[in-house]
């Protein structure tokens, strides 16, 4: 399974653990989406964890940042603790370094 | 490709090399920067011209050739060259080239002979020393023939944003669906230069709720840094995605320049923004069709709603749209509304096949004559509406005789700007300092006459400068400038053209002519001659005044050949002289070989024309006018005095019986006297009678009566007689000469005193 | 008028012998024979226009269908005496080559009579005859039913270098 969904990520309350394992692109997104959709509601801290990821594309660029807007909107917590070396290299070719970096939060 | 096409070709460059001919050597004249780049300019424009043309029938020698020369006119627009003499010699020496090449591109086959192969090879040697290093300079520019576009070398610096393009982004929902990634232009652009710069929009990503995470809502504003590549390139790479996405790409600020001069070099014609725009590379086709159907829509709405509202101009959605800047689009509009006056000023030119235009001429020759025949068999009938029909006619007929004659003139500053090649390379030759004036370029002149006026015009220059204007050292050592002048000058006088070629220079000596006449057994001793009749003598076979004969020149073969040139077109060629002041050769020629006006009269039995333009008025030869002495041979014509002579006496003609003078009606001896003017001479022939008006068809001599003096022609008069026409400045000379002779009043030896 | 120019019975050329073919007319008493390669046209005698200054064996300008043309009097060119104006006077028109260009003029006879074809190794060379006739006009002499044929040489007789010396000639002026 691409995602791995922890509750209680880490040990603490109402953070919830997103490790992305595999690949994160478009032939994986919809599914993605359905169960990040499922835990959205249910917590109000995210952490994201991609050193798993190996194929990443835009599909997958956009649904880190449509995740991360949402949780803006609802002013939620994300979090971005780690990045595979294809993930950095995406977000630096799109420029988004800025917006997807590990450790700063919301 | 066609023979026509590629004659077509061979015609329009060889117009175009002569415009680059003139250019050239105006380069020479200028003294100030702004007109010596605008001179560059039109240079470029001609030989891009040409290599345009060349490409279109695949001519890749006389492309590849034009190419390199446009890219040092380049260099030198930009500043990093000079213009001197060399380079203006070697411009010069590649026109002359490019002439060879053009015409041997008329035969089958692109292999050169060895001979245009070695100066093609050795100019272009030449012209990369210009641009660079030997060989390297030579072949980048030829890789970079493929647009015709203007490309930057790779020499610019970066780091500056605005060295980069801009490209704009905004993916299609379903790009991702149909496959493709836009990671991977981006990654391609990298290929192609440096991106340097990308950010990403995010913002047309919709809430969670309505996000299709298959859907792409992903926008990119990217800079580019790829100083090798232009707009078409560009749009290329988006090729598949173009339909569906929004991509602007607005070309580097540096760039504006370059798009600037190149809408300034387009050709004169009429262009819309659009195109100018696209014919630079600012914009790509596939942009200006964009805009243009953004443009219709915006109308369709604005004509819907009934609103008064303008529709944008293209240039105003181009940059709005952020994919050309503003001041390119300034300059797209600046050169359409150039281009508009300037077509509006331009004439608007045919070219015409000579032969057609020649037989046109003759057919109307024949129009002439058949409708003065007409015109006469109608007044026999003597009915009032044919006879005005007639005049209608003949009054038609005129316009359209002066109508075509004019289609056969020419103005002679083409002829004259020859010369300034010559005086140049001349100067140089002999060392000396001359400058070349020309005035009354515009004096047309008949085509036929122009063509063979070439030669002995060239001949005359190169006299001048070689034996009239001393050399540099010379002139300052008499108190003159160091520079000589020869001066070119057409103008009409009195139904001729006259061609002046004065010069500053030494000037002649009468005595060192007649020194050198005597001496080649052409005059004889103590014979009396007046200055006119000793400058004449240059005209005589086998003689020079020069102490050497230069290779220029040639041996004295010149003048007398000259002369005999000018006196085959029925022209008069004269000098004046002042030893240290200088010479002036003046040319007479007349205006037309075709058809005159002519003024018909009656000595004797037959007919004779007198060129109209030559006619001052008509006057009785009367007691009166004689101041009562008969025998005179002038009048006193308002205080002034009039030379004539009886023309009947001068064509050596039997005396008339006395009956044919007397059918005139009041039953006087009248004669008339036909006063004319030739070169601010006048005098007067008397005739018997006077016949008016008449449309001359000039029916040249032929050589049988080549060295007949006081016959210019004939020409067939209505009724089908053969009239003469007279040659008035041969005449006018022989009354005045004869007149100089004597001023005793001479005794007629024939009875024409009528005591009635 | 334009009159034809008619072929009489051709006489078979001997084997070896070229044949030419002569139009005859007669200058005063004599006949004569100009080769017909030259010949363009015979026309009648019509207004001819004088030409001032010119010698007298130039009898001056025709016009033939809008073209000027001179006229030469060719019995005064000949013979030295003056053409009579007859009702049977013509005039040929040739065309005679000097160097490259071809010349058209025509010449007074006072009688045109046939073509007759003439054998060359039937011309004699012609004898000095009488001071009136410059040898170097004469091509030859052939014998035709016993009268005797001058056969004139076109290109010396209107040799158009001397001709146009006709210019230098100046008029009785003053």
């Amino acid at each position: 399974m691409a995602l791995r969904i922890e509750q209680d990520f880490k040990s603490t309350e109402g953070l919830c653990g997103f490790i992305f394992d595999e690949d994160l692109t478009i032939y994986e997104v919809e599914t993605l989406k359905k169960n990040v959709s499922n835990e959205l509601d249910k917590y109000s801290q995210f952490e994201i964890d991609l050193a798993g990821v190996e194929e990443v594309d835009s599909a997958g660029i956009q649904l880190l940042l449509a995740f991360k807007a949402e949780l803006m909107r609802q002013k939620k917590e994300f979090n971005l603790s780690a990045m595979s070396h294809s993930v950095t290299k995406l977000v630096n070719d799109f420029g988004l370094s800025g917006e997807l970096n590990i450790g700063d939060s919301l | 490709m066609s023979d026509e096409g590629l004659q077509i070709f061979a015609d329009e460059a060889e117009d175009l090399l002569s415009l680059a001919e003139q250019a050239l050597l105006n380069l020479d004249d200028l003294n100030n920067i702004t007109d010596t780049l605008e001179g560059i300019d039109d240079l470029f424009r001609t030989f891009h011209t040409i290599k345009g043309a060349a490409g279109l029938f695949g001519l890749n020698t006389i492309v590849d050739f034009t190419h390199i020369v446009e890219s040092v006119l380049v260099k030198i627009r930009e500043g990093a060259l000079t213009v001197d003499d060399e380079m203006v010699s070697l411009f010069l020496s590649s026109r002359d080239h490019l002439e060879k090449l053009v015409e041997h591109s008329l035969q089958e086959g692109e292999v050169l002979d060895p001979d245009l192969k070695q100066n093609d090879e050795s100019l272009l040697n030449k012209f990369s020393v210009y641009l660079g290093d030997s060989s390297g300079a030579i072949l980048t520019e030829k890789n970079k023939l493929t647009t015709g576009q203007l490309e930057l070398s790779d020499e610019d610096d970066d780091g500056v944003i605005n060295e980069n393009w801009h490209i704009s982004l905004r993916f299609g929902l379903n790009t991702l669906r149909n496959g493709m990634e836009p990671a991977s232009f981006i990654s391609y652009l990298n290929n192609i230069g440096e991106v340097k710069h990308v950010t990403t929009i995010s913002d047309a990503i919709p809430v969670w709720a309505e996000f299709d995470s298959e859907s792409c809502y992903l926008g990119f504003e990217l800079e580019l840094f790829a100083p090798s590549t232009n707009k078409e390139a560009l749009e290329e790479v988006f090729e598949f995605v173009q339909d569906d996405c929004k991509i602007c790409i607005l070309p580097p600020h540096s760039h504006i320049d370059s798009y600037i001069k190149l809408i300034e070099d387009l050709p004169e014609e009429q262009m819309r923004i659009g195109d100018i725009l696209v014919a630079c590379g600012a914009l790509t086709t596939h942009e200006k069709d964009n805009i243009l159907s953004t443009q219709d829509k915006i109308t369709d709405q604005v004509t819907a709603s009934g609103a008064e509202q303008k529709v944008p101009p293209l240039g105003k959605i181009a940059v709005g749209q952020q994919v050309v800047q503003q001041a390119v689009v300034d300059a797209a509009i600046k050169k359409q509304s150039v281009i508009k006056q300037q077509q509006g000023n331009a004439q608007q030119t045919i070219r015409v096949n000579a032969l057609k235009l020649e037989s046109l001429v003759n057919l109307v020759g024949e129009l002439v004559i058949g409708s003065a025949n007409s015109e006469l068999n109608a007044r026999r009938l003597g009915d009032s509406d044919l006879n005005e029909a007639m005049g209608n006619l003949l009054r038609l007929v005129e316009e359209v005789r002066d109508t075509a004659l004019g289609l056969r003139m020419v103005q002679i500053g083409e002829t004259f700007n020859r010369f300034k090649r010559v005086v140049r390379e001349v100067s140089r030759d002999t060392g000396k300092d001359i400058e070349l004036r020309i005035s009354g370029a515009e004096t047309e002149l008949d085509k036929t006459l122009i063509e063979k006026i070439g030669d002995p015009l060239m001949h005359l220059v190169r006299n001048a400068i070689d034996h009239g204007i001393e050399s540099p050292k010379h002139r300052l050592a008499a108190g003159k400038s160091a520079k000589g002048v020869v001066n070119l000058d057409a103008f009409h006088d009195s139904g001729s053209i006259v061609i002046q070629i004065s010069d500053d220079g030494g000037g002649l000596s009468k005595e060192k002519i007649i020194t050198k006449a005597l001496d080649k057994g052409l005059i004889q001793e103590n014979q009396q001659l007046s200055d006119q009749e000793i400058y004449r003598l240059i005209f005589e076979a086998g003689f020079s005044t020069a102490e050497t004969v230069s290779n220029i020149s040639g041996r004295g073969v010149g003048m007398d050949v000259v002369r005999k040139n000018i006196e085959s077109l029925r022209g008069q060629v004269e000098l004046k002289s002042a030893v240290g002041k200088g010479s002036t050769i003046s040319i007479r020629l007349p205006l037309t070989l075709a058809i005159i006006d002519g003024f018909q009269v009656r000595v004797g039995d037959a007919h004779y024309i007198v060129p109209l333009d030559m006619v001052e008025e008509c006057i009785e030869l009367n007691d009166a006018l004689h101041g009562g002495d008969e025998r005179a041979n002038y009048v006193n014509l308002r205080g002034e005095i009039l030379p004539f002579m009886h023309l009947k006496e001068m064509f050596g003609m039997h005396p008339v019986a006395t009956e044919i003078v007397q059918t005139n009606k009041n039953d006087e001896c009248r004669e008339n006297i036909v006063v004319v003017r030739f070169a601010g001479k006048k005098a007067g022939f008397v005739v018997d009678e006077l016949l008016g008006e008449n449309q001359t068809v000039i029916k040249p001599l032929g050589k049988v009566f080549q060295n007949l003096k006081g016959i210019s022609g004939t020409t067939i008069l209505g009724s089908g007689e053969v009239a003469m026409i007279i040659d008035i400045p041969e005449m006018v000379n022989r009354v005045i000469d004869s007149g100089q002779n004597s001023f005793i009043p001479q005794q007629h030896s024939k009875n024409l005193n009528c005591n009635f | 008028m334009v009159q034809q120019l008619e072929n009489d019975k051709g006489l078979d050329a001997s084997f070896s012998a070229e044949v030419a073919q002569y139009l005859t007319f007669i200058l005063g008493n004599k006949v004569y024979g100009l080769d017909i390669l030259n010949i363009k046209e015979i026309i009648e005698y019509g207004e001819v226009t004088e030409v001032p200054m010119t010698p007298d064996f130039v009898s001056g300008l025709i016009n033939i269908r809008d073209s000027v043309l001179p006229v030469i009097d060719l019995s005064k060119r000949f013979t030295g005496e003056s053409s009579r104006h007859t009702k049977r006077t013509s005039i040929i028109i040739l065309d005679v080559k000097n160097e490259d260009l071809s010349i058209e003029l025509g010449v007074t006879v006072d009688m045109v009579n046939e073509v007759l074809d003439i054998n060359t190794n039937e011309i004699e060379p012609a004898p000095a005859l009488g001071n009136n006739i410059q040898t170097n006009f004469i091509k030859g002499m052939a014998k035709v039913d016993g009268a005797l044929l001058i056969l004139m040489d076109i290109k010396n007789v209107l040799s158009v270098d001397e001709i146009s010396q006709v210019g230098s000639v100046q008029g009785a002026a003053s």
